[in-house]
């Protein structure tokens, strides 16, 4: 057994600061302290040009570009969202969504580590250019993809924390329209964790803000994700002689495609938008992550390669 | 649009359905005949409902519910696309919305140049599985695919040419696995050599019109057979079916031997099960060795290091004058009776003959044999002819350019019109904020919070 290559020290040293940044983030909800928020976010920064060298010291020790395997996506896809997260962040502000963000890079990254593979040869079927093309789109794809939907879910939170505290408002005033327990802990003017989180909530942008956001990230990101799908067909065609076969990797990146597309015609059809809207591209994530994983490791196909 | 929505969930089901059951064409074929024994009843109700559960990609209701959805969007493209028009030939005003609307067009579009492309390059080509062994040349004709579908409109006119596999190799890596496997074919057309070209997993070759694939490869063992009277009754490369090479099954079938039993009318056939590991391990003997059968061997690599077959002999009706299907890949023994007792098989070492003898008429014994001077492989093809490919990218143009254009051109345009507008008013920035609500949130509005 070889001594722990270089690039796996690297990604050791980037979770460690992501971990950190995560712990701040999570102080953050109750605490908010600006200033912590920011040290968390600095955190990130300090990671991300580990994360970067780790991934380029991995593709000088296995000679290929470096999503030839599962450990080498995860890695890059919880790259591409560490880089968008701290592109939000310091271009608008955003800090919140650190928590999610953190979560999934550093679960993505837990996942990578769990699927190791030391450097080293790809597998014949990936030996061509079409896998910097189509895997590299596919993974940036994913990684702007689960913006929206954490946008989404923010959007969802916010929407319940204004009904939460107009609802108390409203309780407090007439008193009949509330009844049960969140109403009471308003009217009371007590702090209950309800209302508490309800607060923590309602620092978040206006819902309408976030459903801005969360369709930006599906404007960049289905896209993308076309393309790669795209990109795919043209490399079964040019690997295997057809360009799509309902092989369960392809029939899984389709779904998330028609997930994303339905998601784009619900925004303006009534009734349809902003609630659903934000559902459909939650269960756009559920269908990302279960296209990366659940097709790879439980169902047999011709993407099954990529835990080797 | 609402009804668009809801085709589109309706195949979003259907496709997870495809995804998760194991699907005839593209999934193993073991797995499918299990998912259907253990939910018989399941499959059955699906089935009466247009929709059975292992070929969903084929079935009625997938059709039906693409059909539909390419209603709505045919239905939507007409009208979209008369506006569209109007509002051109009207020469309407050129805003940012109105080549927004030429975007989505075009993406929707798009979409029907897929679908033609799609049915007329299936229509019009054929696909299909080739065998080549080694040395051997093929003729791009019917009779030479192992497996052949071709399209309903496609004219029955295969190329002709021939190709032959002059070498084939998989340079195994430290851990056992191929690091690539490569079949160097030559295309002989009119007798004459016209291309060479080593042929791999991600390089193809294309030759008038129809492209091979490398798709797999095997192991074929080269066996001789003689009859008693000395003919050589059987002379051939043999083809061997594995999973991971390092052990491979097969089927030796000599229909013409070419000899008949004493007391018997019908001359016998002979076959036999066939084993080959290519790197051939012996296992320590077991009790008192009284004979050949003794023996026992387990799969080593990969590699051709010492190649043994075993050989599980049968003589009698190979079944194939019944005029039943027949599979090279098995021995049907229902009217054969095993050579040795027990079935039990012997072992050939390559370049090794055996010989074996028969009863004959005087009471006395024939000789035979069976030989193995060979060890080559067969290399597996993909053979197809699609015309359609073009097409099929230029769509995946359109659809790039449509929804590139959709989602971003117009959000472009009102941006450089607001620039415009506000720039020489104003000194370069606008002071209020701009009437058509943009797509995203301005860093004002975030940092505010």
């Amino acid at each position: 057994m070889n001594a722990t290559p270089l690039s796996l020290t690297l990604f050791g040293v980037a979770v460690a600061f992501y971990v950190a940044a995560l712990i701040g983030f999570i102080v953050y909800i109750p605490v908010r302290r600006r200033r912590l928020a920011d040290a968390a976010l600095s955190l990130v920064a300090l990671a991300w040009p580990f994360h970067l060298a780790s991934i380029l010291t991995r593709a000088f020790e296995s000679g290929h570009w470096p999503l030839g395997n599962i450990y080498e996506y995860s890695t890059g896809i919880s790259f591409v969202v560490a880089t968008t997260f701290l592109v939000i962040s310091l271009r608008a502000g955003q800090r919140l969504i650190g928590v999610p963000a953190m979560i999934l890079t550093i679960g993505l990254m837990a996942v990578a580590y769990m699927l190791y593979v030391p450097p080293g040869n790809l597998v014949p079927a990936l030996h061509s250019y079409w896998l910097t093309i189509h895997v590299t789109s596919m993974a940036t794809a994913s990684g702007l993809l689960v913006f929206s939907s954490f946008f989404a879910m923010f959007f969802l939170a916010r929407r319940w924390a204004d009904g939460y505290v107009l609802a108390g408002a409203i309780g407090g005033g007439g008193g009949t329209l509330v009844s049960g327990g969140g109403g009471a802990a308003v009217m009371t003017g007590g702090g209950g964790p309800l209302s508490s989180l309800a607060g923590s909530l309602q620092r978040l942008p206006a819902s309408k803000t976030l459903d801005a956001w969360s369709y930006r990230f599906v404007m960049i990101g289905f896209p993308v994700w076309t393309f790669g799908v795209m990109m795919g067909a043209v490399w079964g065609e040019h690997a295997w002689g057809r360009y799509w076969g309902w092989d369960p990797k392809e029939t899984f990146s389709f779904i998330v495609w028609v997930i994303f597309a339905i998601y784009l015609h619900a925004r303006v059809t009534y009734g349809w938008r902003e609630t659903r809207a934000a559902l459909i591209t939650v269960i756009g994530l559920v269908a990302i992550f279960a296209d990366l994983y659940a097709v790879n490791l439980w169902i047999a196909g011709l993407h099954s390669y990529a835990r080797a | 649009m609402r009804t668009a929505i809801y085709f589109l969930i309706g195949i979003l089901v259907i496709v997870l359905i495809g995804t998760f059951v194991p699907q005839e064409f593209t999934s193993a074929s073991q797995r499918v005949s299990q998912f259907l024994t253990a939910h018989p009843n399941l499959n059955d109700l699906f089935t009466h409902l247009g929709l059975p559960l292992t070929s969903v990609f084929v079935s009625p209701l997938f059709y039906i519910l693409l059909a539909s959805l390419y209603i709505a969007l045919l239905s939507c493209v007409i009208t979209r696309g008369r506006a569209l028009i109007v509002r051109t030939v009207r020469r309407y005003p050129r805003t940012p919305q109105y080549w927004g609307e030429w975007g989505s067009w075009l993406f929707h579009t798009s979409f029907f140049l897929l679908v033609v492309a799609v049915v007329w390059g299936k229509a019009t080509g054929f696909d299909g599985i080739m065998t080549i062994t080694q040395g051997q040349r093929v003729a791009e004709t019917r009779a030479s695919y192992d497996t052949l579908q071709e399209g309903m409109l496609f004219d029955g006119h295969h190329a002709g040419y021939e190709v032959q596999l002059n070498s084939f190799r998989a340079p195994l890596q430290a851990n056992g696995m191929p690091s690539d496997f490569v079949s160097n074919l030559t295309v002989y057309n009119g007798g004459r050599a016209v291309l060479t070209k080593d042929v791999r997993v991600n390089d193809f070759l294309g030759y008038d019109g129809v492209d091979f694939y490398q798709q797999d490869y095997g192991w074929a063992p080269h066996m001789v057979v003689r009859n008693p009277a000395g003919e050589v009754v059987s002379d051939t490369d043999i083809q061997m079916i594995s999973d991971d090479k390092t052990a491979s099954t097969g089927v030796l079938k000599v229909p013409a031997f070419n000899y008949t039993l004493p007391g018997q009318t019908k001359p016998m056939q002979i076959g036999a099960k066939l084993v080959l590991y290519p790197d051939a391990q012996a296992l320590p003997q077991v009790t008192g060795a009284s004979n050949a059968l003794n023996f026992s061997y387990a799969p080593g690599s990969a590699a051709a290091d010492n190649p043994v077959l075993e050989v599980q002999l049968f003589i009698g009706d190979l079944g194939i004058d019944n005029g039943a299907s027949q599979d090279v890949f098995t021995l049907d023994t229902g009217a054969m009776s095993p050579y040795y007792l027990g079935a039990a098989a012997f072992a050939l070492p390559l370049h090794q003959t055996t010989t074996l003898s028969l009863p004959a008429a005087n009471g006395g014994t024939a000789n035979f044999t069976i030989s193995f001077p060979d060890l080559r492989q067969f290399s597996l093809f993909h053979v197809k002819k699609d015309n359609g490919v073009p097409l099929v990218y230029t769509a995946f143009v359109l659809t790039m350019v449509g929804l590139l254009s959709k989602l971003y051109l117009r959000p472009f345009l009102e941006r450089r019109r607001r620039a415009r507008a506000s720039a020489p008013a104003l000194g370069g920035r606008a002071s209020t904020p701009p009437a058509a609500p943009s797509p995203g949130p301005t860093r004002e509005e975030v940092l505010t919070r």
